[in-house]
């Protein structure tokens, strides 16, 4: 029985560094576009490199067994007696409950520092979604609205999403951000951009509607851009100064963090013959 | 014929017919003869040509009439060619054109359609239009007073959104044109970013089903 271990533990072991190795040369393809999208890909990584051995270790023991304690030709008796081994049973589960409270700490650690502002000075962007388009305000720069999105690199980030009709559910893929936009109700969601991006036409870093909401659905996608701290501050200041000249500021309703403005809804034509 | 070719040859001609019947299972499957068959009139809107500079143009004249779009599910409100209001043989769905691209646009819309609040006022700026203006009964304007409202004509992709005006009342119309410019060859949408359906917040009917307040341009 002690050969078998040793060389059950010899298999699982080279293995294991075969797996550890490959996980770490292979990329999991999850965005780092931000420090919330940094978490959630360590945290892939982290799950991958903890799962590994345990995932060795039981086709090692299925393909030694399979091999070595086969029944051969001509062989039709029962096998040996299988007695319970409570040390092994003790250590298997120890092993396995310290692995999953570890990746469960993990996990709650990395889901506590993605879902918070990071730091006093975080920029709040109200974001709405009505089918089948996206549009910002912009509470900084006078309430300005806007149809493209624009950040600004290293900030903190907060937005404040919300629908005028049915659920949305705000995408940007790139950046690891994915919340729904529920009418009447303002969800949150984090960002610390990590680095400049812009939208492209090989589809990176845009804004789209990962809910199912309707006939254009698939075209619900606004453009995307990450500046510098300076360039947002001026493209806003511009914005808000257009938006103020042409009057379009004194149509829109002064700004909250909730938008719900209600609705007003024709009768459907059968209702108008009742 | 031996007992082994029997087999073949049954095998053969047994996988021959589940293919044949697959293929005639699937090609009855999608064929139904109660579909309707929408024929959009939408191409019958557009006059192509060429500017004295060699520039690409395309005109696209469209009207807005409450019910009686004959679209894919009957009269309801949605876009429609021009002189449907004087010719009941145009008031067909008009939602998909074909355009140049590179070119010059220029849309007339007669709104017959009364007004309707916008639920987000942010679509009374004129976007993405040559000059940043639309010209209302010739006026131009770059921000529609939102009480006047009754519809939009809004190309997310290429950034145009023009708000279109409403009769005070139940009669007459109101004359919308503006340009845009068309980029490269591609298929866009447009639709009407007023919810001037029913059900749901105003986007069920004709503001959910295409050919009534939504469409697609074809460039190129």
């Amino acid at each position: 029985m002690r050969t078998h271990g040793i060389r059950i533990f010899a298999i699982w072991l080279v293995l294991t560094i075969i797996a550890e190795v490959f996980i770490g040369v292979v990329p999991v393809p999850s965005p780092v576009g931000s420090d919330e999208a940094l978490g959630a890909h360590q945290t892939v990584y982290m799950l991958f490199y903890v799962a590994a051995p345990f995932f060795t270790f039981v086709w090692a023991m299925l393909i030694y067994n399979v091999v070595v304690f086969r029944r051969r030709g001509g062989d039709t008796g029962d096998g040996p007696p299988v007695s319970d081994s409570t040390p092994a049973l003790l250590i298997w589960a120890a092993i396995s409950f310290t692995a999953v409270v570890f990746l469960a700490g993990w996990g709650t650690f990395t889901l506590h520092e993605i879902t918070q502002a990071d730091g006093p000075n975080t920029q709040h962007i109200q974001v709405i979604g009505q089918q089948w388009i996206w549009t910002y305000r912009y509470p900084q720069f006078g309430g300005a609205e806007s149809d493209v999105l624009v950040l600004p690199v290293k900030h903190s980030v907060e937005f404040d999403i919300t629908s005028l009709d049915v659920v949305h559910s705000l995408w940007i893929r790139d950046l690891d951000i994915k919340e729904d936009a529920v009418p009447g109700v303002v969800n949150h969601a984090f960002l610390f951009a990590r680095h400049t991006a812009s939208s492209n036409q090989a589809g990176n870093n845009w804004v789209v509607c990962n809910e199912l909401c309707g006939l254009y659905h698939g075209y619900m996608r606004s453009r995307m851009r990450i500046v510098p701290y300076a360039a947002w501050q001026a493209w806003g200041k511009a914005l808000e100064a257009h938006e103020r000249a042409n009057g379009l500021l004194k149509t829109l309703p002064k700004y909250s963090s909730k938008y719900f403005p209600p609705p007003v809804v024709p009768p459907a034509p059968q209702d108008q013959s009742t | 014929m031996d007992r082994n070719t029997k087999a073949a040859v049954l095998i053969g001609v047994s996988s021959l017919a589940i293919t044949v019947i697959a293929v005639l299972w699937v090609l009855a499957m999608s064929y139904n003869p109660f579909a309707y068959t929408y024929k959009d009139e939408g191409q019958k809107a557009v006059t192509i040509g060429t500017a004295a500079n060699g520039q690409k143009t395309a005109t696209i004249r469209l009207s807005i009439q409450p019910t009686t779009n004959t679209g894919p599910d009957g009269p309801w409100l949605g876009y429609q060619l021009q002189d449907a209001a004087t010719n009941p043989a145009d008031q067909r769905g008009a939602a998909i054109f074909h355009v140049p691209a590179h070119a010059l646009v220029t849309v007339t819309v007669k709104n017959y359609d009364s007004r309707t609040a916008l639920r987000n006022p942010y679509f009374t700026e004129v976007q993405g239009t040559v000059g940043g203006v639309e010209y209302v009964n010739g006026k131009p304007i770059s921000v529609m007073n939102p009480n006047l409202t009754s519809h939009t004509f809004t190309i997310p992709a290429l950034g145009v959104s023009v708000p279109m005006e409403g009769v005070p009342g139940s009669s007459g119309f109101e004359l919308m044109r503006f340009q845009f410019r068309t980029g490269n060859s591609g298929t866009v949408r447009w639709q009407c970013i007023v919810p001037c359906g029913w059900g749901l917040y105003g986007f069920g009917g004709p503001m959910s089903q295409f050919g009534y307040m939504n469409g697609l341009i074809h460039i190129g």
